[in-house]
């Protein structure tokens, strides 16, 4: 993908009226951006209509925000649908054609990247060297739209159809809800194991004399297991003997058996349900459709865990060479990296402003990147249709009571003066020099914090009500929103909002 | 003989006028025996005579008692205070007895922490309205004891006085000086559940890091229900925490993120929430009153670093 540098960010694209669907992951822009690169791959591999228009995602503090459109995401998995209606196979064809890419990309991790010494290249070696890996990982991971657009497209038609054609084939019998929804849960549960369950699974079984392995041999196996779309660390054979060792009262057997047993379990239940019952041929080949992507999708996470060592590894080589730190260059894209080190672009204060929050589009044509108010802009742009579908939200009650007041969001102590007497104060967090607002607040809503935390301390001296821990609070409530805060069942519940009154 | 400082061992809890509740507390758990890092109180007429010997203490008094309840005034005063105090010296012999037991601590670090004497110290008042410096080197050491005396001054502590109704009265304030410890797990006990007031039901509250990210409410923490009587784990609710504050490397603390698998795990093991609770307990029966319990987790186990009585309990 090329990067469309020069160009004003697009807002434009980004239209008034679109709708999103949003993921928040520990991340930075080449761990994570690499997907959209990925997918934005024109090959013939993929099925028509399953390319993305678009990727989105703002990074900062270490954390990304990542966005689908929604009119991409019905549009592709539609196509997928209308594959499967003509092709039972569809799962296993997609998943063969990348299949010689995955191995490749394995093969480069396992056997060719350790006898590499990274030391001995020529800065034009070391260079190739990454971009030969970096096309590797794009290579494999050019599929992640295709399963993430099945499986996010397609939730909503699968639930509906099992519980119609269950409806359907039993004439007379009422389902209850819980007895639909658990009928769905049976018919979607995975019945592979992931790399983590697998992972568990080998260290129980080194921990209860099952396995011959050794934990150092375990180690070299498994040392990525906590890596990120953000960063990579080596998980060390102490911690892995520690997690062991931790604690005297479990019972290493029985775990060990428990996560084992259930994909068995739920490939058997499933198996029961599918006798039971006789599906239509689509829902069928979807339901195996979903179950094979979603033993892809474990797979692919795993790509990305390994692409955070190696990449990681390589970039900082390359670092140590011109001068950059590991750090600057996870907000570089894959594509950047050569430029970055030859031609000194992007230079080193568009790295230090993606840092500080970013925002990355990609589309077909190449990608965009913006930063300072671009970001904030941006982002307001994201909130429009998510935030109308909010009407209420819950957290932690802190201190009993139930109030209703207008919204003041204060997120510095020089905003203090906004809350006005009886409005409700909406922060992340509130910090001692909130006081004086905190007094003349009916109630107060956090983002973050526990019950021993400064908020709930004062809110109760206060006698004031208040709820803690909502995560969205400050996302959500707009200044000036109408709400009711209703502590003693912990929940936020929107009157009116602001934006409604005025017109 | 030393005038101004004075180690934990030397502090018992009716000294609060003049080792300040903080202080005041952690000698009392030192002599208890409870696991307490070690330290020391700067008293409070180190302050005294700090301000003292700056010349404004009428001044001070005078901009004091003028303050209306407006925070702008508050402002306004402390602006005005500060001015003043900003080239004031701490006095030779106070930094000379700091700068010897601080070297008898041998620790790398310590946490400068206020310590007010005020007569309202039996509730929370003075809660976090007074400045403290984790991580602090030798280096930093007068210059933090000396910022956290004068943030008796700053805006919301001229307001909160103003509020609590004691104008210009004289407020003095302690600083304790402790050991810092490199919590890998911290956070805060209530030896009675603040919301429920069940008085059978203790809450702990545990996240990555030190402790000041849970006091503060800036990371949602994990929170255990403990009752005393049987003593039973009756619930542990588990927080997924993305960031943590650790030490920095050269002094001060830093916000490092945590890694995603490790984000989801719960804080405390089930057998070190039994031993922290118990040790709540304990505390709890000392006092023999409810308890808000600061506590931190490293590699040598448990420690305490504040407990105060819990205010709201009676409350309607």
């Amino acid at each position: 993908m090329r990067h469309l540098a020069g160009s004003a960010f697009p807002f434009s694209l980004l239209g008034k009226n679109r709708e999103w669907y949003h993921q928040r992951f520990d991340a930075a822009p080449i761990f994570l951006f690499t997907i959209a690169d990925a997918e934005m791959q024109r090959e013939t591999r993929k099925p028509a209509g399953a390319y993305p228009e678009m990727r989105l995602c703002f990074f900062s503090d270490g954390r990304a925000d990542w966005y689908l459109e929604a009119t991409d995401l019905r549009r592709a998995a539609d196509a997928l649908v209308d594959l499967a209606r003509r092709d039972a196979q569809i799962a296993s064809t997609l998943r063969r054609a990348w299949q010689r890419d995955e191995r490749r990309f394995e093969d480069f991790v396992w056997k060719e990247f350790p006898k590499i010494n990274l030391g001995s290249l020529t800065n034009t070696q070391l260079l190739r060297l990454w971009t030969r890996y970096y096309r590797l990982v794009l290579a494999c991971l050019s599929s992640t739209g295709i399963i993430d657009h099945f499986a996010l497209g397609t939730d909503d038609l699968i639930h509906e159809m099992v519980q119609k054609e269950l409806q359907a084939q039993t004439p007379g019998k009422q389902w209850t809800e819980t007895e639909l929804a658990e009928a769905f849960t049976i018919a979607t549960a995975p019945v592979c194991r992931s790399f983590l369950n697998q992972a568990e699974i080998d260290l129980l079984r080194i921990a209860t004399g099952r396995s011959k392995q050794s934990l150092h041999q375990y180690q070299r196996q498994y040392f990525w297991l906590r890596n990120s779309y953000l960063s990579s660390r080596t998980v060390t054979v102490d911690e892995f003997q520690q997690k062991l060792g931790a604690d005297d009262e479990r019972d290493l057997d029985a775990e060990l058996l428990k996560i084992e047993e259930a994909p068995k379990q739920n490939k058997v239940r499933k198996e029961i349900l599918l006798q039971q019952y006789s599906f239509s041929p689509l829902l069928r080949t979807l339901l195996k459709v979903s179950e094979d992507f979603t033993a892809w999708q474990d797979a692919r996470k795993r790509t990305t865990f390994l692409h955070a060592h190696v990449g990681s590894m390589l970039l900082e080589e390359i670092g140590r060479r011109s001068g950059h730190a590991l750090e600057q260059l996870k907000y570089v894209t894959g594509f950047e990296v050569e430029t970055l080190v030859s031609q000194d672009r992007p230079p080193v204060e568009e790295l230090e402003a993606r840092m500080q929050g970013s925002v990355f589009l990609a589309t077909p044509e190449g990608y965009y990147v913006g930063t300072g108010s671009e970001v904030e802009k941006a982002r307001k742009m994201m909130r429009g249709p998510e935030r109308g579908d909010v009407h209420d939200f819950r957290g932690l009650p802190a201190s009993l009571g139930k109030a209703r007041g207008k919204v003041a969001i204060v997120r510095s102590s020089s905003e203090i003066a906004r809350v006005s007497q009886g409005d409700v104060l909406v922060a992340v967090m509130t910090r001692p020099d909130y006081i004086a607002g905190m007094k003349r607040a009916c109630a107060i809503v956090t983002n973050e914090g526990g019950i021993t935390s400064h908020a709930s301390i004062v809110s109760r001296e206060l006698g004031i009500p208040c709820i803690i821990g909502t995560k969205i609070a400050t996302e959500v409530l707009l200044d000036g929103d109408w709400i009711e805060v209703d502590a003693n069942r912990g929940t936020v519940t929107i009157l009116q909002r602001a934006s409604d009154r005025m017109a | 003989m030393t005038d101004f400082i004075r180690p934990f061992r030397l502090v018992s809890k009716g000294d609060a006028a003049i080792a300040g509740g903080k202080g005041a507390s952690l000698g009392e758990m030192t002599r208890a025996g409870f696991p307490v890092p070690a330290g020391f109180v700067v008293l409070s007429h180190a302050f005294d005579s700090f301000i003292e010997e700056s010349g404004r203490s009428a001044e001070i008094a005078r901009i004091l008692s003028q303050v209306d309840e407006r925070l702008e005034n508050a402002d306004h005063a402390s602006a005005r205070i500060l001015e003043d105090l900003r080239s004031a010296k701490v006095p030779a012999a106070v930094e000379h007895e700091v700068r010897q037991a601080h070297g008898e601590l041998r620790a790398e670090y310590v946490a400068v922490r206020s310590s007010a004497t005020s007569e309202d110290s039996l509730t929370n008042a003075w809660a976090g309205q007074l400045d403290s410096y984790l991580c602090t080197d030798a280096h930093g050491l007068v210059e933090s004891m000396r910022s956290c005396w004068i943030s008796l001054f700053t805006p919301r502590a001229i307001f909160y006085r103003r509020e609590r109704g004691l104008g210009a009265q004289n407020i003095s304030v302690a600083v304790v000086i402790q050991n810092m410890i490199d919590a890998e797990v911290a956070g805060v006990a209530f030896s009675v559940h603040p919301v429920t007031r069940n008085p059978n039901h203790m809450i702990i509250e545990a996240g990555y890091g030190l402790c000041e990210a849970v006091v503060s409410g800036e990371i949602t923490p994990d929170s255990y229900i403990v009752s005393k009587n049987p003593h039973r784990i009756l619930d542990a609710h588990v927080s997924e925490q993305n960031r943590a504050l650790y030490r920095a490397a050269g002094g001060g603390c830093k916000w490092t993120r945590i890694p995603l698998d490790r984000a989801k795990e719960q804080k405390l093991k089930k057998n070190q929430i039994r031993r922290l609770s118990e040790l709540v307990a304990k505390i709890e029966a000392h006092y023999g009153f409810a308890c808000d319990i600061e506590w931190v987790l490293d590699g040598t186990g448990f420690s305490i670093v504040q407990s105060r009585p819990i205010t709201t309990l009676n409350a309607v």
